[in-house]
């Protein structure tokens, strides 16, 4: 089942650790593939009624791709920060699908796409989605935390080590973009109306 | 929004939530006074931070930790076991369906964590524990059929297959909201039931979560993973990173404790809470703050959440959740009967409701824990890890003696720093800091600034504390709180008798404190000198040394000379005085008096703790000696015994650098920014050795780096100016260059290279101009002598080996009235023996040769010299033998940087020398070298050199056509030169003669 020899996206990966964002790009579309192909997969078996779970998915991902026994963790929580991104767009893409569907038609949604934005509310994740393009115009970082985190389902230290900052400060930029995107989302707390986020 | 002004809201946000909700307003009003749509926005960000609740808590599909490298593929055949599909992975491995093809059945294999391999002992307990629970046989567990290890020795067991999905899974299908009551009691019910039996058999399970629960199709749950915590617990350690959630652990296992299976019913307790509230019970942005929590708080009343609740079910989950042991439910059978009788009674029944007296009780045994919070310290507990920082804050000083200020926090500085388990965030550190707070860089550090300064810093505890009179005698405290929530870890207190015990009773104070948060008592006792015996018996000299550094940090290293100077006097032998001192000059650029007071210090090293011993010996070497080979023994020493101190790795990437290892520079470097990611010159040693390595994306990505940080260091300027001018960008040249008129610091340095580069491409007329302005610019600088010699040293070189005696014998004159320091009096003499002035020369050589211990001098600077009087004896051979010598150290960057002069001349000279000895093919090889090193050589003329002698040995190997394509290579670079440089003249002479 594997797409790429292992080695040339270790290698990939290797180089864009260390800085080359050459390397990036040109593994971006293999592991989407891969993480595109997963998922489909994996949604399918959902019906069996087995739990599915972003880790569990992205870490397919990785040893498929990956030569994971010569790989040094901190490379992979790189893999697993672009797996996040990449997460993020193949969960929102269907989730926009399925709301035009939704919108347009409503007799069939085809069952995996049902399933595949059955964990979340697609609405809500297409809400999140505009909120966090919002967000990275003023603070992209706090957009990588919460990708990280929410999409990619990393452990605060291993975010911290990807963006090479302390657990704490991705802690705190979690909290602030928590509260901001919650705020944006729905409209503002408190009946406070929120500020337009390019004054 | 630009994004200034969002950094401006989060932080007030921060500031703002770090507070007592009652102190919130207050705050606000003070800080966004004149900006009323800040403080709204504020507000706004309040508000919806206490509404978020549990927004984005769980992953967008499942969040579960999971630590696995192991993989298996389907297909594959384990033992008797064929591989179907994947199911799974959590923290305690992967889960795979498969088939049994012995008993023809399916089973689910986990793969235990591969790390569980080298670890015997623990895999023989593990399988041990598995063994006993694969005796369990009740419908509310999966029943385990077997334990085995794959031929690579990864730890597997195979259970009972069961259609269905995790009470996780199950829990977040209704989030937010709670599951039905009835539905989320006959779930725990079941579980109660499984943990009764195998708490019947002596097995705890020791990690109840909704992840370890399975619920079939038929509501049937079914408890897994019994006996396997451990190998969790031995996740959580395995790279020093906590994984998975302690959400559902229990108060004793947080605080370290003993626990008996009761410790089952609380994390029951706790998941029939989330099953119920549709949120766990307790919170928190870290493990950190989720145990404090744990161990602490009390979960929000679950009936607030769900009103719909009867108090019976409130009660036993109450109950479940006792924090004190004798106050919970003493059974699981006993659980299991109320939550049964809650079921059929539905409110009915006789459960015990929280009687008046026992609610008193409850608000009693809250306050005890509270209390105990403040007195108790676990004695076993560590409170701090050793990946935790702390911050110092100033002790309040409540006797009248301003003998006090400040000293105490200094002694306590100096003394907590000689423990490798503690890391102290650096004075150097925290006026970056408070500079990013927008505070002044000696900004007093109250309390309340240190506790935002830790935060800032990511670290763990501030510690303040006091000195207050008692009658004669004094009473020292020493307070440490978590920064975050302001809990007290510890508290200790000691008497001195008299003032001159004060900075015993501190020592004292700091090794109580030490041996409570959790270092190793071996580890104490190795780090652990007296104060008065690591820096001064008397207070007095202690206080204006403190002076000094407080001075340092508001105005500069020139005003705080003075104040250095006086701690000395007072205190002649006070060594770490000295060594601060010979650090301001170094900062000073007075190479003279900091090597004298770094060897002052030097002597007197004995008389420091271990760690500030380095600190004296890796300068003093550096510096002093010149001895590289000990300063990167002392450091890489240093670096192992504090692998937390940033210091060593930084020095570290700069020796590599003057020892020509670029690519452990790289490596150091990049261990030093991970250390302490606001630490300048991690990036600065960093981005240039990628500069040497002309790996430029990545010097820039650094530079980068840094700038998100917000850190900065002028000569970050210059390496953005090289980086452009390698790349031959003259529009961000022009600009960097602008940008440096505006520094003090590094004004000269790039008006010289900017020389540099016009004198690269032969235009030497703009070059002079430019090099006097340089020259100039430094020589304006009181403190900046040293570089007006050297770039005078460096124009005589590059005039010299471009034909221009005169101007050359002129520059070295005018360089060695500046100074003889070791760089320009090199340059100095490298350049008068090129234009035959020997005698000169070789007078500073042997002037040069004094320092006996200095690597560059003797393996690089000599050598060099004395092959370059060979060849112009016409001696070949003589000048070979003499590189050898050079030959590990060839390719160092000495101690001013590349571009200028000096760099890779050994390896030039030995092509010279082969040239000489007609050796082309060997000639050739060298001239390449240096081609080939764009990063290293950058502007140094000696690039220039190579080019052309490259030229002249292909010429004279009778390679015609590559050595016209080699001439022609010189020409290119010269193409805009003066057309009177003697070099130009006589290479086109030579061209013409190549046929």
């Amino acid at each position: 089942m594997r797409t790429e020899p292992p080695t040339e996206v270790s290698t990939l990966l290797r180089a864009w650790s260390d800085g080359d964002q050459e390397a990036l790009q040109r593994m971006t579309p293999i592991v989407y593939k891969e993480l595109h192909r997963l998922a489909h997969y994996f949604m399918r078996r959902e019906r069996d009624g087995h739990s599915l779970q972003t880790t569990a998915l992205v870490h397919e991902a990785y040893v498929r791709l990956i030569d994971y026994k010569h790989m040094e963790w901190q490379n992979r929580a790189h893999f697993f920060a672009v797996s996040a991104q990449l997460m993020r767009r193949i969960l929102v893409e269907n989730a926009r699908r399925h709301n035009q569907k939704r919108g347009g038609d409503v007799r069939h949604v085809p069952l995996d796409e049902a399933v595949l934005v059955s964990g979340k509310r697609p609405a809500e994740l297409v809400a999140l989605d505009d909120a966090l393009n919002e967000l990275e115009r003023f603070d992209a970082r706090k957009v990588r935390v919460v990708e990280m985190r929410f999409f990619g389902g990393l452990e605060l230290e291993e975010i911290a080590a990807v963006l090479q900052v302390s657990a704490v400060t991705v802690g705190r930029d979690l909290r602030s973009a928590k509260a901001w995107l919650h705020r944006q989302m729905t409209g503002g707390a408190d009946g406070l109306r929120p500020l337009a986020a390019d004054r | 929004m630009d994004s200034d002004r969002w950094q401006r809201i989060d932080n007030l946000l921060h500031a703002a939530l770090e507070l007592p909700p009652a102190e919130r307003d207050a705050f606000l009003k003070r800080e966004c006074a004149l900006d009323q749509d800040l403080e709204r926005e504020v507000r706004s960000l309040i508000a919806a931070d206490k509404s978020a609740g549990s927004f984005l808590n769980t992953p967008a599909l499942e969040g579960v930790g999971y630590d696995s490298t192991i993989t298996h593929v389907a297909g594959q055949t384990v033992s008797h076991y064929r591989i179907l599909e994947m199911l799974g992975a959590g923290g305690m491995g992967i889960v795979y369906k498969a088939f049994d093809t012995k008993l023809e059945r399916h089973v689910a294999l986990k793969f235990l964590p591969p790390h569980l391999r080298h670890d015997g002992e623990l895999k023989r307990r593990l399988s041990e524990e598995a063994r006993a629970a694969s005796t369990l046989d009740h419908p509310n567990i999966v029943v385990v059929h077997d334990i085995d290890e794959t031929p690579d020795g990864d730890l597997f067991i195979a259970m009972a297959f069961h259609e269905g999905v995790t009470l996780r899974h199950r829990i977040e299908r209704d989030q937010p909201n709670g599951m039905p009551v009835t539905e989320a009691l006959q779930l725990a019910r079941q579980i109660a039931a499984g943990l009764a039996r195998a708490h019947e058999r002596g097995i705890v399970h020791r990690d109840i979560k909704p992840g370890n629960i399975i619920v079939a199709r038929d509501g049937v749950a079914r408890i897994i993973d019994f006996g396997l915590a451990k190998s969790s617990q031995a996740t959580a350690t395995a790279d020093g990173s906590t994984r998975g959630t302690p959400l559902y652990m229990s108060p004793e296992q947080a605080s370290g404790k003993p626990f008996d299976g009761r410790t089952d019913l609380w994390s029951l307790g706790a998941v029939l809470y989330e099953m119920l509230a549709g949120r766990p019970p307790f919170s928190g942005d870290s493990n950190l703050t989720l145990l404090h929590a744990i161990i602490y708080d009390a979960p929000p009343r679950l009936r607030e959440v769900r009103a719909d609740l009867p108090a019976a079910v409130e009660a036993i989950v109450a109950r479940a959740m006792e924090k004190d042991l004798a106050r919970r439910y003493a059974s699981a059978a006993e659980m299991a009967a109320d939550i049964a009788a809650a079921l059929d009674g539905s409110g009915r029944l006789p459960v015990r409701r929280p009687t008046p007296r026992r609610a008193a009780i409850v608000m009693a045994a809250v306050i005890l824990a509270i209390l105990a919070a403040v007195y108790f310290a676990w004695p076993r507990r560590a409170k701090l890890t050793d990946r935790d920082t702390v911050v110092l804050a100033e002790f309040e000083n409540k006797t009248n003696d301003p003998v006090f200020d400040g000293t105490l926090r200094q002694g306590m500085a100096v003394q907590l720093e000689q423990s490798p388990f503690l890391s102290i965030v650096s004075d150097d550190r925290m006026q970056f800091l408070l500079g990013l707070m927008g505070q002044a860089n000696d900004a007093r550090l109250t309390p309340q600034v240190a506790r935002m300064l830790c935060e800032r810093a990511g670290g763990a505890a501030v510690l303040d504390g006091s000195i207050t009179p008692l009658g004669s005698h004094y009473l020292l405290a020493l307070r440490a709180r978590n920064c975050r929530t302001g809990d007290v870890l510890d508290q200790e207190q000691v008497q001195a008798a008299k003032k001159e015990d004060v900075l015993i009773a501190l020592s004292q104070i700091a090794t109580r404190f030490r041996t409570r948060v959790g270092e190793s008592l071996a580890s104490i006792k190795q780090h652990d000198t007296p104060l008065p015996e690591v820096t001064t018996a008397s207070l007095e000299a202690l206080k204006v040394y403190n002076t000094a550094w407080k001075v340092w940090a508001a105005t500069g290293p020139a005003a705080a000379v003075p104040h250095a100077e006086r701690a000395i006097e007072l205190d002649p032998q006070f060594a770490l005085a000295h060594a601060f001192l010979g650090r301001l000059y170094g900062e000073l650029w007075q190479p003279a008096q900091a090597a004298e007071s770094g060897n002052r210090a030097y002597q007197l090293r004995n008389r420091v703790s271990e760690i500030e011993r380095y600190f004296i010996m890796v300068p003093h070497e550096l510096d002093g000696t010149g001895n590289l080979r000990k300063a990167e023994q002392t450091a890489r020493q240093w670096a192992e015994a504090y692998p937390r101190d940033v210091r060593p790795r930084g020095y570290l990437s700069g020796i590599d650098q003057f020892l020509g290892k670029f690519d452990e520079s790289v490596e150091d470097g990049k261990k030093a920014v991970a250390l302490d990611p606001d630490f300048p010159p991690a990036y600065n040693n960093l981005a240039w050795a990628y500069v040497q390595l002309n790996r430029l994306p990545e010097a820039e990505n650094t530079l980068r780096q840094s700038a998100d940080r917000k850190v900065f260091f002028p000569e970050f300027l210059v390496i953005r100016y090289y980086i452009a001018a390698i790349k031959g960008d003259r529009a961000a040249m022009q600009r960097e260059a602008a940008e440096s008129e505006k520094s003090p610091e590094v004004g000269d340095w790039i008006l010289h290279a900017e020389s540099c580069v016009l004198a690269y491409s032969g235009r030497l007329r703009d070059a002079r101009q430019k090099s006097l302005q340089a020259v100039n610019a430094a020589k304006q600088s009181a403190h900046q002598q040293e570089r007006a010699a050297l770039w005078q040293a460096g124009e005589a070189v590059r005039e010299a080996f471009f034909g221009n005696y005169g101007e050359a014998r002129r520059h070295a004159t005018a360089a060695l009235a500046i100074s003889r320091g070791r760089d320009a009096a090199y340059g100095a003499a490298f350049a008068l023996a090129l234009t035959g002035e020997k005698t000169q020369s070789q007078a500073l050589a042997k002037d040069l040769a004094k320092a006996s211990e200095d690597t560059t001098i003797q393996y690089d600077y000599l050598p060099v010299l004395r092959a370059l009087d060979a060849l112009h004896r016409g001696d070949s051979s003589a000048a070979l033998e003499s590189l050898q010598t050079a030959a590990p150290f060839e390719l160092g960057v000495s101690g001013y940087g590349t571009g200028l002069f000096g760099i890779l001349y050994p390896v030039y000279l030995r092509g010279q020398a082969y040239l000489q000895a007609r050796r082309y093919a060997e000639a050739a090889h060298e001239f390449q070298r240096i081609l080939d090193l764009p990063g290293v050589v950058f502007t140094d003329p000696v690039g220039v050199m190579a080019r052309l002698q490259l030229a002249r040995t292909l010429a004279a190997s009778g390679d015609t056509a590559k050595a016209k394509a080699a001439y022609q290579d010189f020409f290119t670079l010269w193409k805009d030169a003066d057309v009177d440089v003697p070099l130009l003249i006589k290479a086109k002479a030579e061209s013409a003669l190549v046929n």
